[in-house]
């Protein structure tokens, strides 16, 4: 018996979250579902559970998006999840950031939608998608 | 909304604040230049009453700096002038000097030549000998009778020093030279008897002695007169050096503190503006990118026939348009505040009842706080929109985080009264700020407790505007539990508030 694909929603935005999560049955049926609303919780749940793709919003309180990354680039490893960055900031600056970590293998804008959440499919690892597919 | 805010270095310290404050007023003022302006006709009005300060205050700042130049220059260019004013008389009383040294120092010379002559004349061995030596005797005379009239002028005028008085005068000096030119024109025109001429030769010694003493009188007074003059000289330097150094003091330091803060003032305001640019697009976005996503989402569930959770996702996308109606009107809040056009007039406000006005505002956010107003019957002249703005936001912020996990949610409103200023306290027994995140506290957009009640943290910022507005300013400080918000308003001078009836008759008026 395999596993479920398990993705982390890291957002303080409720409805964000609600929406994500929306998406993500829609597009990996199956999936289990994690959320967390901000940096500081996203690292207490990767700390606790396994996770095979992170959706992370950027401008969150406490602990924003970048200040995890910076965090979790320091324990990533080959076998950690891919992390897409799923902000409602478009701007260049916040892009560079996110990419300049090597954690990260995707940048989204908001709005979250099925449409967009087709390119999941390109970031998510292959061990992540297999888990889907079966 | 989140309790937010967060000032550069909480204290609560008052008695330090005022000097800030005024440069925090200034500040403000220049930060509403950049600002985006009111909805509707009012932005071209705002945008240009904010350029308006802005140069007002740039005018005022170069009136300053303006009136310490020229005070600073013309001390600079009293001490130059009275020096050249003084150096100018002594040139002049001066100019006479060398010439008046040469010619007493000639009138000695030809005291001893005339002798000799006297002595030539006596021993010529035949007759036209001795007119040659009366012909030269003569032209010695008329030089020296020459000098003579020259030297005794500033006498006879009084000009001479003391010391050179005496010796012409008191000492004999002149007398001696006029009997012995009459003497020595008697041996040239040959009216003298070989006894007078012996006798004239023979005083020359006597003559050599007066010549010398009006010579050495001569040159004291002319070395004591230059002596005067570079004393007078290391005076006026001295003076010089003084008001340099006063000016450096009073004038020049004050004024170059003033170009510095100004310039810290107008990075700071940059770094607020830059900071606003930044996240203003995100944070007006959000709401509107989660409305999309909403909105999407219903799409999904109507193709799949899922009425009941469109509907749900429908009233979130609702909830996030009105997210997004208060951000706006936050903004234009903001706007408004920092906006330095058409400021409301002051007017006579009961403490008392803005702490009620503002609890009354958000009462039906909780009934679990129990909100304790100690009334002080305090009024104070100020523009009332200004102060509500901020005791309303410290009063919803102090409520929305009041702790009910200890059984009792409080929140305790007070006005101490001081000598310069009023300080409204707000203290609440809620979560507080975390250390690490006060110095953020009065930002734009920050939230701290996004989990404990809703916002979009702005209400500190504009609290903490609101109150530079009127001159004071808010510092935050951890009390256990909870926080405490003091909001200082300085008093009116008393020359520019009126009594309540005078308040009266001009809102009647007006």
């Amino acid at each position: 018996m395999t596993t479920p694909m398990r993705i982390l929603v890291v957002d303080d935005s409720p409805v964000d979250r609600v929406v994500a999560k929306h998406v993500l049955k829609r597009t990996f049926p199956g999936a289990e579902l994690a959320e967390a609303q901000d940096g500081v919780e996203a690292l207490e749940l990767l700390d606790a559970e396994p996770f095979d793709l992170i959706l992370l919003d950027l401008n969150m309180p406490r602990m924003g998006g970048i200040e995890f990354l910076e965090i979790w680039s320091k324990r990533a490893n080959e076998t950690s999840p891919s992390i897409v960055v799923l902000t409602s900031s478009g701007q260049g600056a916040d892009r560079d950031a996110a990419n300049s970590f090597a954690a990260v293998s995707g940048f989204l804008v908001k709005p979250f939608t099925t449409a967009s959440a087709a390119s999941l499919a390109e970031y998510a690892k292959p061990q992540a998608l297999r888990k889907v597919r079966t | 909304m989140p309790l937010t805010s967060m000032c550069d270095c909480p204290h609560t310290n008052g008695a330090k604040s005022e000097h800030r404050l005024a440069r925090q007023r200034k500040k403000s003022r220049i930060s509403s230049l950049a600002e985006p302006g009111e909805e509707g006709g009012g932005d071209r009005s705002e945008s240009q009453d904010a350029l308006s300060a802005a140069v007002e205050l740039g005018v005022d700042t170069s009136r300053f700096l303006t009136r310490r130049y020229v005070v600073a220059l013309s001390l600079i260019g009293l001490v130059l002038l009275g020096s050249h004013l003084y150096l100018t008389h002594q040139l002049s009383s001066s100019r006479g000097d060398a010439e008046r040294i040469n010619r007493s120092g000639m009138q000695r010379m030809l005291s001893q030549q005339i002798a000799l002559r006297a002595e030539r004349i006596l021993h010529a061995e035949d007759p036209q000998a001795a007119r040659t030596e009366r012909a030269h005797l003569r032209e010695h005379i008329t030089l020296m009778a020459d000098n003579a009239a020259f030297l005794n002028a500033p006498l006879l005028d009084g000009a001479y020093s003391e010391a050179v008085a005496f010796a012409y005068e008191d000492a004999g000096g002149l007398a001696q030279a006029n009997d012995f030119l009459a003497r020595a024109n008697r041996i040239a025109n040959g009216t003298a008897s070989h006894a007078e001429i012996r006798a004239f030769a023979d005083s020359a010694a006597q003559t050599l002695e007066s010549s010398n003493a009006a010579v050495l009188a001569h040159q004291g007074a002319a070395e004591t007169r230059l002596s005067t003059f570079v004393r007078i000289e290391q005076g006026l330097l001295a003076l010089g050096l003084l008001v340099l150094l006063l000016e450096a003091l009073f004038i020049f330091r004050p004024m170059v503190s003033l170009v510095g803060k100004t310039v810290r003032s107008l990075a700071e305001t940059n770094t607020e503006l830059e900071a606003l640019a930044y996240q203003m697009p995100h944070d007006l976005r959000a709401p509107i990118a989660s409305a999309q996503g909403l909105l999407s989402a219903v799409e999904d569930e109507l193709e799949d026939a899922e009425v009941a959770g469109a509907s749900s996702l429908l009233r979130m996308a609702q909830e996030s348009m009105l997210r997004l109606d208060h951000i706006v009107s936050r903004i234009v809040e903001v706007v408004r505040v920092l906006g330095t056009g058409n400021r409301p007039p002051p007017a006579w406000v009961e403490l008392d009842e803005v702490f009620e006005q503002a609890a009354a505002k958000v009462a039906h956010l909780r009934d679990d706080v129990d909100v304790r107003i100690k009334s002080t019957q305090l009024r104070a002249w100020v523009s009332p929109s200004y102060l509500e703005q901020a005791v309303d936001n410290l009063v919803s912020n102090a409520i929305k985080y009041a702790d009910v996990s200890g059984g009792c949610a409080f929140v305790e409103l007070d006005t101490v009264e001081q000598p310069t200023e009023f300080l409204l306290r707000v203290r609440d027994n809620g979560i507080g700020i975390p250390k690490t995140q006060r110095a953020k506290l009065f930002g734009m957009f920050k939230r701290f407790h996004p989990n404990v009640a809703s916002g979009n943290g702005l209400g500190l910022y504009l609290a903490r505007q609101s109150a530079r507005a009127l001159g004071g300013d808010i510092f935050y400080s951890a009390c256990e539990p909870g926080s405490l918000f003091e909001l200082h308003v300085p008093k009116a001078a008393p020359d520019t508030r009126p009594t309540e009836h005078a308040a009266a008759q001009l809102g009647s008026l007006s």
